[in-house]
């Protein structure tokens, strides 16, 4: 027996490995899965945004508001300051 | 330009059925690259599909004037494993291989056993050794191609396979003695 025999056997082997024959699949199946969740992202965003711009005076009054109220905390915080 | 190409761009068009052929094209040198750095076969099956989705993530970033896309995919596993393995809990001292002994080749069950431990002796070695003596020896990738994966010099990589194969042989060389 030549001292490289086991070593070609185990290269033989080696070389021939593959994952499991399902293994595209899955990768499909994972990436069909994050694109329709993205388009669900997407779908949402358009949403928000089509709901801002049919009530934007509501929204730029809430938003003034929410600025104004942050404005009042951050005055008062100098009275507490811890 | 190349099938590989025209793939890459149908993929990058939004065709996620079109990525398949380089899942295909590519699943063995990927699997078996994170086989041998990992040394676990489910565990590198796991990083293997890691990898291919992060390669569909960042097909963008891929250049074809910078290298291959084998080497941008290959630089992916490699940095997986990596962090897989650092990731990884220290190894306690029974996991030190053994040196293996020969035996005949029609004894299948230490055929089997020789393998093992031979899988053992490569897992010992340092990660930039064994990613090195995978793709030279069973990917047989060139060497130019393997210094552009690693990002290291040509003489580094030389350097890399020798010693791997210098301290596969010193295993060999003691069991050779014990018989």
């Amino acid at each position: 027996m030549s001292v490289n025999e086991p070593y070609d056997n185990w290269l033989r082997m080696r070389r021939c490995e593959t994952p499991r024959p399902d293994f595209p699949d899955r990768i499909l199946a994972a990436l069909h899965q994050e694109q329709a969740l993205k388009q669900t992202s997407a779908v949402k965003r358009f949403l928000v945004l089509a709901w801002i711009a049919r009530h934007r005076r509501v929204f730029l009054l809430s938003a003034a508001g929410a600025a104004l109220v942050l404005r009042v905390i951050g005055a008062l915080s100098v009275f507490f300051p811890y | 330009m190349s099938d590989e190409d025209a793939t890459i761009r149908l993929v990058l068009e939004g065709d996620v059925q079109a990525f398949r052929g380089l899942v295909e094209k590519y699943q063995g040198p990927v699997y078996r690259l994170a086989r041998s750095i990992i040394n676990d076969p489910v565990d590198a099956e796991d990083i293997a599909q890691d990898c291919f989705l992060a390669a569909f993530r960042n097909l963008a970033s891929f250049d074809p004037a910078v290298g291959t896309f084998s080497v941008w995919l290959f630089v992916i596993v490699r940095n997986r494993c990596r962090n897989a393995l650092k990731r990884r809990r220290p190894r306690s001292l029974d996991d030190t291989p053994e040196p293996f002994r020969m035996h005949r080749p029609s004894d299948a069950l230490s055929e089997r056993e020789w393998q093992h431990r031979f899988d053992l002796a490569l897992s010992s070695l340092p990660i930039e050794q064994r990613t090195a003596f995978t793709l030279a020896e069973i990917e047989e990738l060139a060497y130019e191609t393997i210094a552009k994966i690693e990002d290291v010099p040509l003489g580094t990589v030389k350097s890399r396979i020798r010693r791997a194969k210098d301290k596969l042989r010193q295993i060999l060389a003691i069991t050779e003695c014990e018989q």
